[in-house]
């Protein structure tokens, strides 16, 4: 039992890292990004092609984060931007629409064929946890997560270009009047998500021993999505939260002898369920705020 | 050559293209056209969902698995004949199409997309392998009824099931059900201000959805002789949903053609050899044709969205205003300035 | 009684030879060489470098022999050198049912497997091992006879001068396959033939389909081969759903269809359905006495991904494991044929918990690659030991390593630093036809090419499915010196008697070839 916590805490993670780019883009512009995950595979991608012409690894995670940071860019001009103002229905399917084109994108030039990455610290046997060995990546990625969620509240809490942000997804109108322009904005937001997306991507390959097309959208996304709702849609501690949440759930019922044997595929119903009860129970989530909730969930008509 | 007659004409181009045509060609071929009327069943299905109810779906494929694998399970577990099996799956397929429509009336909007995502992806990798009701990894098999045996026969069995899905669908929106579910999609505050029954008109969206979707994806089993879990991904849910939006929404004609279109794009992109077109161009690999729906989709997704929201319905409109030989609604000034600024 | 006995044995299956051949090892150990050493006995090696079956036998004849077949004395194989006859040089020449076998099958120690383990569900005709009279075990169904391959010659696939052929593959799901490497070797044998004259006048031609490691997948890509493309016959590479489903749709079409062994649930009862290597079941004694006798380690832990066509398959080695004695086993599981990270990460830890010292695993090569390298991670090294086919490649060996060092599976087809000394044109004609760098799947497409050449050329010109059938369970054997030899009858489906041992060499990222062509250790 104390494995199967250890085991969810440190997979739940890598989730929320994925959350906080979605509650990131949530909080600045009221959009669920469904192309969050493929952000994070294009930026794998990245990596691994610098990797193997030669490039020294860490060279090559900048390297595959660029390649995140452009894709999320690209996503701003081409699907965003001539889409504001349209229903926010309207952009979760554009942003779908990018998620399978990137992942269309990807078996085509990848040519369908799995692949390996090496961690970026390959460290095994520091900590052991309930007789559960954490890898040295997997406390990078953990560290990595809490650095980030703390730097993002912080961000939006102290900052003028935080709240600015945040104005933005309040009150276009009236963020334009101030003289902030919403372009630029939105463009840092995108860019910003598509960097964190990129950085759990990169961080968790290596830890699946083998990605391919859609890695990170059909490993992580609808898991971080359950974490980011769980948490509070537009709470960056929440994301943190939630992910592990997630992530101990979905390994509580992997471990389970019970569960494991005579339900298959426990750990999505496990997902769905925790999303189910959660939007069911308590909207806000566990730490987001109440008028946050109220009004994102009127707006999502 | 008079209106009557070219409109007579271009009717009965269609009748040929849809009816003659596919009986010269041969049998695997016409499975191909088989699964393109399918596919407009399932974007018909979509369609009640997002474009009347106003409900997006990012898990239909679990809609349509469902029906695939209750006719499956009728036909070769129980040995039911086909009839009883289809009337079970429709069942099935509204039952649980209820039960989604019972949390959509609690969770709405961009959340109930979540739910719907989630939900699909627990249908496939949880649901759907369900070895006993299933066949688990190794699928079921789901061999076609005796009288329709044939692919011929099999194609006019669907294209049949399309028109009777079409008939329903057209009485659903000429009736009062049917414009209530219009006026809920553009303004659910104003229907209900006229004292429309949201919830009860959300909920039959939600089983008529269920039951096409349910029907087409046992037609579904049926057409490939087996099914198994694994071809019910989250891409697929996605690729319904785009061929419904670049079908454009509440268009009937045009959710035809743009799901026949999706249906066939890798049919056509071997056909027209245009495969040789994307090798020409230098340091790209080639493009397999059943990867060409899912790159040049999303493009016409995101072209749709951005640019053209009406899709092929938009396209279509006119065409079929003229077969019907009715006026162009004229257009008042104030929304065609609101268009403009739009743009 | 003696009717019973008599059906029955003649429809032993191979799997219920290699289990007689254990008792009767068991009884007369001087006879054989004792233990594996590495390679082997030059005594029981003929010219062609094949290990030979332990060839003395009692005289009463088993009837297991007998009922495989009358062995031709010289089989007509051009390519290679002398007949290998290295079958039980008991040729014999009396028909199937001989009042000898009702004999040895009365003195032989019976199975403990019941017939349950191997009698696949009702409604497939099964052959199962008879037991003796007295013996309280209810008698199985006796297995009806197989119909004949007679009608009007069906010549589908076949002209003057062509053979077209149809070969189905997971190039993408399962394992890392790179996708280019199919392409280019799935015909190369065909055109290494062509230049030596073909079969008797006739080139063959290949038609190649990705059936993405699903059974709905692989029927259709089935359907294409023979509806569209008409072929002759269809080859299945490996994916025990993906084989079951082509072989029952190639049934129904009466077409002949070849595959890598994989379960015999299912498939046993086909008529025109051939395992060109050993099945997994036929393979799990193997892989016991190399476990009981090589490996000498007690805990054995057995993970089978979840397909059903494999559940009969996890009670055989179950049985199989038990009845060895000195083996126990710890843990049992099976593990989602598309297992997510975190399922295999908790398999891992399970294992490791469960203290296995040896894991016996069927699994496709992503799964397995997984799994070995979260029990690395955990500081778990258990042997990693299994069937063919696809764990052997060198794409698992890159990926896997350092996780898998160590491992030893079965391989109907021997690596690259075998194939030189197994068939030495090979790497030549891969650099003519494909270019250079020779890789393994090319050996493995090379090897099932090769097999089915025999065949055809077996056949002579005039080929036509039925006088191929006919030929086929003539009990003639079929020798590659690739693939293990093969030899079928009219009961006998799953042709294969022996294996290629490969281990993993982590210090050079690759699979050695450490046994060729053995069932014994």
């Amino acid at each position: 039992m104390g494995q199967a916590l250890i085991i969810g805490i440190v997979a739940g993670s890598g989730y929320g890292l994925i959350a906080l780019g979605l509650v990131l883009v949530y909080k600045s512009s009221g959009i669920f990004n469904f192309a969050q995950g493929e952000f994070g595979t294009i930026a794998v991608y990245g990596l691994w092609a610098a990797h193997s012409a030669g490039v020294p690894y860490g060279l090559a995670m900048l390297a595959g984060l660029a390649a995140a940071l452009a894709s999320g860019l690209a996503t701003e001009r081409f699907v965003v931007r001539p889409l504001f103002g349209a229903p926010r229905v309207t952009l979760l399917v554009a942003t779908a629409g990018v998620s399978l084109l990137a992942i269309g994108s990807e078996e085509w030039l990848g040519k369908g064929q799995l692949r390996f990455l090496p961690p970026a610290l390959g460290g095994l046997g520091r900590v052991s946890v309930f007789g559960f060995a954490v890898s040295d990546q997997r406390l990078l990625i953990l560290a990595t997560l809490a650095a980030l969620a703390v730097a993002g509240t912080w961000f939006f809490a102290r900052t003028d270009l935080g709240l600015a942000i945040l104005g933005l997804s309040q009150n276009p109108l009236a963020t334009e009047l101030m003289g902030i322009s919403a372009p630029r904005l939105s463009r840092f937001t995108w860019g910003v998500a598509a960097l964190l997306g990129g950085l759990g991507g990169i961080l968790s390959a290596p830890l699946a021993n083998g990605f391919g097309a859609g890695f990170v959208t059909l490993s992580a996304l609808i898991p971080a999505f359950t974490a980011a709702v769980l948490g509070g849609m537009s709470s960056l501690p929440g994301a943190f939260v939630g992910g592990v949440v997630v992530g101990v759930a979905e390994s509580v019922a992997v471990s389970s002898p019970t569960l494991s044997r005579h339900v298959p595929g426990a750990p999505s119903v496990m997902v769905f369920a925790l999303l189910v009860t959660v939007l069911a129970v308590r909207p806000r989530g566990l730490l987001g705020s109440r008028t946050a909730a109220a009004t994102t969930l009127e707006e999502a008509l | 050559m008079t209106g009557r007659a070219a409109r007579l004409a271009v009717v009965a181009g269609l009748v040929a293209l849809v009816v003659v045509f596919p009986l010269t060609r041969a049998g695997i071929e016409v499975n191909v056209y088989t699964e393109a009327v399918i596919y407009a069943i399932i974007g018909l299905s979509l369609n009640v969902l997002v474009g009347y109810a106003g409900q997006i779906s990012l898990g239909h494929q679990a809609f349509v698995g469902i029906g695939a694998f209750t006719a499956a399970y009728m036909t070769t577990v129980h040995e039911q004949n086909f009839v009883a099996a289809i009337f079970v799956t429709m069942l099935v397929g509204g039952l649980q199409a209820l039960l989604l429509g019972l949390v959509s009336l609690r969770i709405t909007g961009l959340y109930f997309a979540l739910v719907t995502l989630t939900y699909g992806t627990m249908a496939e990798n949880s649901l759907f392998n369900i070895t006993s009701l299933t066949g688990g990894s190794a699928g079921q098999a789901a061999p076609k009824p005796a009288a329709f045996a044939s692919d011929y026969r099999y194609y006019f069995l669907c294209l049949a099931f399309l028109a009777a899905v079409l008939y329903v669908d057209w009485r659903l929106t000429a009736t009062k059900a049917g414009r209530a579910l219009l006026a809920i999609r553009q303004d659910r505050r104003v229907a209900a201000s006229f004292g429309a029954d949201l919830k009860r008109y959300t909920l039959i969206a939600f089983v008529v959805s269920g039951v096409f979707a349910s029907v087409a994806g046992a037609l579904l089993a049926y057409n490939t002789g087996s099914v198994v879990a694994s071809q019910f991904t989250f891409q697929l849910a996605l690729v319904f949903v785009m061929m419904t939006v670049v079908g454009g929404l509440r268009s009937r004609a045009g959710v035809v053609v743009g799901s026949a279109f999706f249906a066939l794009t890798g049919f056509l992109f071997d056909k027209l050899h245009l495969a040789a077109a994307v090798n020409a161009v230098p340091l790209v690999p080639d493009l397999p044709a059943e990867l060409a729906p899912l790159v040049l989709g999303p493009l016409l997704l995101l072209f749709t969205l951005t640019r053209y929201p009406g899709g092929f319905g938009e396209l279509l409109r006119p065409i079929g205003r003229w077969l019907r030989n009715e006026d162009a609604p004229v257009e008042p000034p104030v929304a065609r300035a609101r268009v403009a600024s739009r743009a | 009684m003696v009717a019973l006995l008599l059906a029955a044995s003649c429809g032993v299956k191979p799997s219920a030879l290699q289990d007689r051949q254990a008792e009767r090892e068991r009884r007369a150990p001087q006879q054989f060489p004792s233990g594996f050493n590495g390679g082997f006995a030059d005594s029981d090696v003929n010219a062609n470098g094949d290990r030979a079956l332990p060839a003395s036998e009692p005289a009463p004849a088993p009837s297991s022999p007998a009922a495989d077949g009358r062995r031709a004395a010289a089989p007509t194989t051009p390519t290679s050198g002398p007949a290998a006859t290295t079958a039980p040089s008991t040729v014999a020449t009396a028909p199937n049912h001989d009042p000898g076998a009702e004999r040895a099958a009365a003195s032989e120690t019976p199975s403990t497997r019941s017939a349950a383990v191997y009698g696949p569900p009702a409604p497939a005709p099964a052959p199962a091992p008879a037991p003796p009279p007295g013996k309280a075990e209810p008698a199985p169904a006796p297995a009806p006879p197989r119909p004949a391959f007679d009608g009007e010659p069906d010549r589908t696939g076949v002209t003057d001068t062509t053979i077209k052929i149809g070969i189905h593959a997971p190039v993408t799901g399962a394992a890392p396959f790179p996708q280019r490497a199919f392409e280019a070797s799935n015909d190369l044998y065909w055109k290494f033939l062509a230049d030596k004259g073909g079969i008797h006048g006739r080139n063959v031609e290949v038609v190649f389909r990705d059936d993405k490691y699903n059974p709905t997948s692989a029927v259709q890509a089935c359907r294409e081969m023979v509806e569209k493309e008409h072929v002759f016959l269809i080859i299945g590479f490996a994916g025990t759903d993906q084989i079951a489903a082509c072989a029952r749709y190639a049934e129904a079409e009466g077409v002949p269809y070849f595959s890598g062994g994989v379960t015999e649930d299912g498939l046993s009862g086909l008529n025109r359905y051939f395992a060109i290597s050993q099945t997994y079941d036929q393979q799990s004694s193997t892989l016991v006495k190399l476990m009981k006798n090589r490996i000498r380690k007690t805990k054995v832990a057995v993970v089978v991904i979840a397909s059903p066509g494999l559940n009969n398959t996890v009670k055989s080695i179950t049985n199989e494991i038990n009845k060895a004695g000195g083996l126990q086993i710890v843990r049992s599981s099976r593990i989602g044929k598309y297992a997510s990270d975190a399922e295999l990460l908790s398999e891992a830890q399970q294992l490791r918990n469960s203290g296995a010292e040896i894991v016996y695993v069927i699994a496709a090569p992503i799964p397995f690659i997984k799994l070995a390298t979260n029990a690395q991670a955990q500081a778990y090294h258990p042997v990693w030991v299994g069937p063919g086919t696809t764990n052997g490649f060198q794409v698992v060996a890159e990926a896997g390593c350092p996780s898998i060092e160590g491992a030893k599976f079965l391989s109907p087809f021997p690596q690259l630093d075998a194939i030189d000394s197994l068939d030495a044109e090979y790497k030549p004609a891969y650099r003519k036809y494909v270019g250079n760098n020779p890789d393994d799947i090319g050996i493995l497409m090379w090897g099932m090419n090769k097999t089915i050449h025999q065949m055809l050329e077996a056949t002579g010109r005039d080929l036509s499915r039925q006088s191929f059938l006919n030929t086929v369970t003539s009990g003639q054997v079929f020798h590659s010196n690739v693939y293990p030899d093969v030899s079928y009858s009219s009961t006998i489906r799953f042709g294969a008697r022996t294996a290629h041992l490969l281990e993993a060499d982590c210090d050079s990222r690759a699979w050695k070839t450490t046994g060729r062509f053995i069932a014994d250790f």
